[in-house]
């Protein structure tokens, strides 16, 4: 068997292991070793399985048309360079979170229950996010994002605290409204072109009215928009994602925004090329960058700072997609990697600066560089990863957006320029001012000299600086790959022939043969 | 260029750090003798100050060479290029003059400057209170006090340092790793680095900004002098931080604006956009639909008639029950549109989906107050409405113009000649469930249980869920109150009445459930009970036949699962919550894993026969009794969505039905401590997390 | 031409327009409960929309009893009956955490994010969003801020009040 072969049988897994750990787990709630012992597995192997993928990627997308129902009729499901990216990234983030949340959850001394549901809930949220990045088919991925949707809120609500339940409310209503957008644009995009294949789609988005076109492509940019957190749709974001556990939040605010970035990028260059709408995402970008920021430095929160940064920086990848040219694809692919990795570790070395500190707010922090210097320089690398300070790769994903904006040379795009500077700046402002105080100051409140934290909680935060730090240091053959998935994505024809491999408008699957067969006999 | 430049000052940054951390200070006029008490820092320090002066053979050197290079071979206008060449060239003569006056201040021994004003290492000091109100008055640092410093914290800036020097002597291995992007630049060749490139004007350039710069240093007070001189108004201090307090200020007024922290606002805001954007688009370029019919079938409009008066009517009713309850009639009308349309397994669905909800509503909003809260929204309520209206019409534009822009076949039109061929099924509807489309479906399972699991962690909190109560747990509770489960008129004679107490006086109202026993009397209803007993083995019959008739007939696992939830429900109705208890003693987790590891795990067997994940095999069976059986694999996968389905009612009933029961009883009873009614036990950090707070 | 009469039919239109605009008058309220209907609503007019983008009315999609021809699309119905799935669960999710609220709070409404107001309330003094802590104390803890913040539906009873605020102290 080759590595295609291999690779088709292994493309389904990252979706369905994590569902039958989900469900093997919730039955095995009594017995929290095993649960542990099961989720890291299932984990671990996604991220092999990923990395396999991404290698096999390269030469090409994977298709498999699940159950061999051939294509538009079927669901299928696809890895291409950017999937197979998304999704080694994230898995290996999510795996680092898991492993942080068991060292906290052994630390706290709680073998009790509540961790009962979060094995299963964290499978379920791992499976819809593989889900997303795997779909080939526009319900399916709405399915992906209910998936993952449906355990963030049970995530976030965990504990049920008065403050978690007003914080998730605005979350899960909010969320609600941004699914009941999406059925609503499949809903019309299947009244208008008859079938919910991504390939399909695309030739046949070409097909009819491009005003029902453009008001569909409206339409799901409304509901990725939300959940992506783009401005003026992102206000929910920071009000909700800070209440949650450090581990929790660390994997909303690296992975759960990056699928809405992710599915923008994927409906704009398959569905609708030709890029009727990149002013308006232009002007999006710039709004959510700027308002983004400043809003970040309006806070006095670690958690509620790098949630508006959060917000901020998605305006980068916005910025890039919109573009629409192979340079700027490259940069936002690169910066959505980055952005994931180092949002990331942020949160999740806030969680021990807050079991250090004993808060998150920097009215209450300081002195921490002398007394845990160690965790100084678990914060400071990220931190000034993520302000772009060179020559991490926060850098080098704004220096791609930045040339490309200067040789774009429009008016609109050199503003973008300017913007992305001007937060770049201000982005530094706020990460070196909450550095300060949480390091620096003279602590305001009494902070206790010796606490230690379980090795298990700084060793995947410490993973996670060390993987950010690695993507400089791999930034060459990185950035090459993210080139060949930006012109993947941007010829507008690999993915459709993939899909349907010989043109006759069917997948690989067998189901349209019998069907023939049946007709004939 | 960039490189070197991250590695000096990632550097510089880091040795300042540690120099604070060791001195307490970072003021150049009071450190002295520094160098001598951390001579690892201050090496790391001197080598990044040479990298940045450009010093040969450091990086900083072959960068900026390398930059020198590019500039004096530019290819913009030449006067551009003149410009930029001799900014960087003063750039750096002065970066070299105070980059020596950063380094000799901080490491050498010295007396202090005299009175000179701070400024040169402004930018890496954005804290300690400086500027003219504070005179160098403070003592010096005194070198004995110097604390060693951790290891880990030297270690990063000399590793970095010594990168520096590795890379401006080895400079082949920066190009391998940064030509790929290098390559990428837009403009100009890609520029090359190396240590020694024979006398060029780049080098003539280095030596007169070294030059140039070590004679400032030398002369460093005139300089300052002359500084002072030219720029005493306004202080750039001053400046420096009435901007950023001007920032602040401006960030906060744009925060306030934009994030309100009020749901109804960024709903709206959404809303709007919904209807402004797609909808406006819409109007503007897309043409009115020039075919239009009335209905399909004049039933439609009986039916479409009672959801509008009901949802219009739910939508003003200010009683909970009310609201529910019209809420319901307009979901049976969609179910008979449904059927009317020729969706009978949609419709089956819908009717069973809604009655759950009803019940389930109406268990909930017992327990809260009947009326929704009499807010003054008077002034809003318009501006919901136009929101409102205006979505409506927008959707209604959408339904109008997407259906008649189709200008293909759907790809369902291949769906019945493979559903049967290669589906093995002939309810469509059913086969694409749980074979064309399965992927959803495990999916849309997956997001059940992880729905369920969240309605018991909501209700339980603390421990997943209780054990499964049977009728032996049931205890004799006192109170004050007649509270009885649910919630009626309190009875002064209930408490003595109630469960167990009464048990062997009333034999005949303790035959047909076995729990009924444990309800308060006035709350029993023998005729309930009597059709629940018979009603309950005939529904779980019917689901069964649902369930495996599915493949070829309206039904299927969905619909199996609701009925069976709905048997429970009339359990859980007709005698409570032991009776629940009674009636489905399994744990509601267990079978919701059990029911998605089935249907998932049924999806990778074929994988590892050699098939395509999810796929699905006809077994032909000649069975002693049914005679010729044609089963299909999808089966087990519809036994895992039945199980998933009725895990979920079963944890819905467990949790927002008998355990508010009994949170209630309790609460009606006065609390015990440390029990969930507590409000404040909830506060108690949890399991996973939420860390310390 | 595709096979399949997409006219769309007027009463069925009507449905969807106002079950989108009551849902969405629902939608835009503070109590859960109302919040949770209007989704219902919601849920319900997407899915009437779905039957729309089916084309026309049709016989059961079951081979062998109806002519294929004369099927309604099988694909939609699958679409809504998982939507119609999925709805159920998280109806269940927000009623409990409806009822969680009421635990909490005594109501069901969602309330106002008080970081939120916190900076606002800089805003309109024009006080520096960040005290130096170097030069000043800042005057007032989170916690304080957080009890002053008056919870606009305190109008019963104090009791309630007293709850929430040891909610937000124990942060």
């Amino acid at each position: 068997m080759d590595l295609v072969e291999v690779s088709k049988a292994l493309v389904p897994l990252p979706v369905a292991l994590p569902l039958v750990a989900a469900g093997l787990t919730l039955a095995l709630w009594r017995h929290p070793r095993a649960q542990r012992i099961i989720t890291a597995t299932t984990l671990a192997v996604v991220l092999g399985v990923s990395v396999v993928l991404l290698v096999a990627a390269d030469g090409g997308p994977v298709v498999v048309d699940v159950g061999e129902w051939a294509a538009p009729v079927g669901i299928d499901l696809i890895a291409d360079r950017l999937s197979a990216l998304m999704l080694t990234v994230s898995s290996f983030v999510m795996l680092c979170v898991l492993l942080y949340s068991l060292a906290q959850g052994v630390a706290d001394g709680d073998d009790e229950t509540p961790v009962a549901i979060y094995h299963p809930t964290f499978m379920v949220l791992a499976a819809g996010v593989f889900n997303a990045f795997l779909s080939g088919d526009l319900f399916n991925l709405y399915v992906g994002f209910e998936i993952f949707l449906a355990a963030s809120y049970v995530l976030l609500t965990l504990g049920g605290t008065g403050e978690r339940i007003r914080a998730g409310s605005i979350y899960v209503v909010v969320a609600l409204l941004s699914s009941i957008i999406f059925l609503v644009a499949i809903a019309v995009t299947y009244a208008a072109t008859g079938t919910v294949n991504l390939a399909q789609l695309s030739e046949r988005f070409a097909e009819i009215d491009p005003g029902v076109a453009t008001t569909i492509q409206l339409l799901l940019l409304l509901a990725f928009g939300i959940k992506a957190a783009l401005f003026p749709l992102s206000a929910w974001l920071p009000d909700s994602y800070p209440t949650a556990p450090a581990p929790v939040t660390a994997v909303f605010a690296g992975l759960l925004t990056k699928v809405g970035v992710y599915a923008i990028i994927r409906t704009q260059t398959l569905l609708f090329p030709g890029g009727r709408l990149d002013d308006l995402l232009l002007w999006l970008a710039l709004a959510t960058m700027i308002v983004g920021i400043l809003g970040a430095v309006a806070q006095n929160d670690i958690k509620r700072l790098l949630s508006f940064t959060l917000v901020s920086h998605i305006g980068f990848m916005i910025f890039g997609i919109a573009l629409a040219s192979e340079p700027g694809m490259a940069a936002a692919v690169f910066y959505v990697v980055h952005h994931i990795t180092v949002q990331t570790t942020l949160f999740l070395v806030v969680g021990l600066v807050e079991r250090r500190g004993g808060s998150t707010s920097l009215d209450r922090l300081g002195g921490l560089a002398k007394l845990a210097p160690g965790l100084a320089i678990l914060f400071f690398v990220p931190a000034m990863n993520l302000a772009g300070i060179p020559p991490l790769s926060g850098f080098l994903g704004k220096l791609g957006l930045l040339e490309e904006g200067v040789a774009q040379g429009t008016p609109l795009t050199w503003a973008l320029v300017v913007g992305s500077v001007v937060t770049s700046l201000l982005t530094l402002y706020a990460i070196v001012k909450a550095w300060n105080k949480a390091f620096w100051q003279t602590p305001p409140v009494e902070i206790p000299e010796s606490v230690r934290l379980p090795r298990g909680m700084v060793g995947p935060a410490t993973a996670l600086v060390a993987f950010g730090v690695a993507l400089t240091v791999v930034a060459g053959p990185l950035y090459a790959y993210t080139e060949r998935a930006a012109a993947t994505l941007l010829d507008g024809h690999t993915y459709v022939d993939a899909v349907f491999p010989d043109g006759s408008g069917r997948g690989q699957g067998v189901s349209s043969d019998v069907a023939e067969e049946g007709e004939g006999s | 260029m960039i490189g070197a430049h991250a590695m000096f000052k990632a550097t510089l940054f880091l040795v300042v750090g540690a120099v604070d951390a060791a001195t307490g200070t970072r003021d150049l006029r009071r450190l002295t003798g520094v160098g001598r008490a951390l001579p690892w820092t201050a090496t790391a320090g001197a080598l990044a100050t040479a990298s940045m002066i450009g010093l040969p053979p450091l990086a900083g050197y072959v960068a900026k060479e390398a930059a020198l290079e590019g500039l004096l071979h530019g290819q913009g206008p030449a006067w551009v290029d003149a410009v930029a060449l001799w900014s960087v060239v003063v750039g750096s003569m002065l970066t070299t003059a105070y980059s020596l006056r950063f380094w000799w201040g901080a490491f050498s021994s010295h007396k202090r400057f005299a009175g000179a004003p701070v400024r040169a290492n402004e930018h890496l000091d954005l804290r300690a209170p400086r500027g003219p109100a504070v005179e160098p008055e403070e003592p010096l640092v005194d070198p004995a006090r110097i604390k060693p410093l951790p290891v880990l914290l030297v270690a990063p800036a000399v590793v970095l340092a010594v990168l520096g020097l590795v890379v401006g002597l080895v400079p082949h291995l920066g190009e391998e790793l940064l030509q790929p992007y290098a390559a990428s630049y837009p403009t100009g060749e890609p520029g090359h680095l190396v240590l020694w490139a024979g006398l060029t004007p780049a080098l003539a350039l280095t030596v007169l900004i070294l030059v140039v710069g070590v004679l400032l240093f030398w002369q460093r007070s005139r300089v300052e002098r002359f500084q002072a001189s030219l720029w005493h108004v306004p202080e750039a201090d001053v400046a420096y931080r009435r901007v950023m307090r001007r920032l602040d200020d401006v960030a906060a007024d744009v925060t306030a604006v934009t994030q309100r922290g009020s749901l109804p606002f960024y709903l709206g805001i959404m809303l709007l956009a919904l209807a402004l954007g797609p909808g406006l688009v819409m109007v503007v370029q897309t043409s009115w639909p020039d075919q239009l019919k009335a209905w399909d079938r004049p039933a439609q409009l009986a039916a479409v008639l009672a959801i509008c008066v009901a949802s219009v009517l739910a939508a003003r009713s200010r009683r909970r029950l009310k609201a529910v309850v019209l809420i319901g009639i307009a979901g049976y009308g969609n179910a008979v549109l449904f059927l009317l349309h020729g969706a009978p397994d949609l419709a089956l669905t819908q009717v069973l989906v809604e009655t759950v909800t009803l019940v389930v509503m109406v268990l909930v909003l017992r327990r809260l107050p009947p009326y929704f809260s009499d807010r003054p929204l008077a002034a809003s309520r318009w501006v919901r409405l136009g929101i409102g209206v205006a979505v409506g019409v927008a959707m209604m534009g959408l339904a109008l113009v997407a259906p008649l822009a189709r200008v293909a076949v759907p790809i369902s039109v291949d769906f019945p000649e493979e559903a049967y061929a290669w589906g093995g099924g002939k309810n469509i509807v059913n086969v694409t469930l749980v074979d064309i489309r399965a992927w959803d479906t495990m999916g849309e399972i997956s997001v059940l249980l992880a729905a369920a699991t969240g309605v018991a962690s909501l209700v339980f909190l603390r421990v997943r869920s209780g054990e499964v109560l049977r009728t032996a747990d049931a205890r004799v509770v006192r109170g004050p109150q007649g509270q009885g489960i649910w919630g009626g008129e309190p009875d002064p004679g209930a408490a003595l009445r109630r469960r167990g107490v009464t048990d062997e006086s009333q034999p005949r109202m303790s035959v047909w459930l076995s729990a009924g026993r444990t309800l308060a009397p006035q709350r029993r209803s023998v005729i309930f009970e009597v059709v629940t007993r018979v009603l309950f083995h005939s529904m779980i019959v019917f689901a069964l036949f649902l369930l495996f008739a599915g493949h070829n007939n309206p039904g299927g696992g969905f619909a199996a699962g609701l009925v069976v939830g709905i048997a429970l429900v009339v359990r859980y109705l007709a005698g409570g919550r032991y009776e629940l208890g009674e009636a489905a003693p399994v744990h509601p987790g267990i079978l919701l894993g059990l029911g998605l590891f089935l249907s998932a795990g049924v999806g990778l067997v074929p994988l590892l026969l050699g098939g395509s994940v999810l796929q699905s095999a006809i077994i032909d069976l000649t069975l002693p009794v049914f005679g010729h059986v044609k089963l299909v694999t999808t089966l087990f996968f519809d036994i895992g969505v039945f199980l998933v389905v009725v895990g979920l009612v079963l944890d819905i009933l467990r949790t927002l039905g008998a355990e508010i029961d009994r949170q209630g009883e309790r609460a009606a009873l006065g609390r015990e401590p440390g029990e969930d009614t507590d409000p404040l036990s909830a506060l108690e950090p949890d399991a996973i997390g939420g860390g310390r707070r | 031409m595709s096979d399949i009469d997409m006219t769309p039919s007027v009463v069925l239109v009507l449905a969807i327009g106002v079950l989108f605009a009551a849902g969405v008058y629902l939608l835009l309220e503070r109590s859960l409960t109302r919040v949770l209907l209007g989704f219902i609503l919601l849920g319900n007019g997407a899915n009437l929309l779905f039957l729309v983008a089916g084309g026309r009315a049709g016989g059961a999609p079951l081979v062998g009893t109806t002519p294929e021809d004369e099927m309604s699309d099988p694909l939609v119905q699958a679409m809504v009956l998982t939507a119609i799935v999925i709805t159920l669960g998280f109806t269940a999710f927000v009623l409990a955490m409806a009822y969680r609220s009421w635990q909490l709070h005594g109501h069901d409404e969602v309330q106002d994010d008080l970081e939120d107001r916190r900076v606002a309330r800089q805003a309109a003094r024009n006080a520096p969003a960040f005290e130096d802590l170097d030069t000043e104390e800042s005057g007032q803890t989170l916690d304080d801020e957080a009890a002053q913040v008056r919870d606009e539906t305190d109008a019963d009873g104090d009791g309630v009040t007293d709850r929430r605020l040891d909610d937000e102290g124990r942060r």
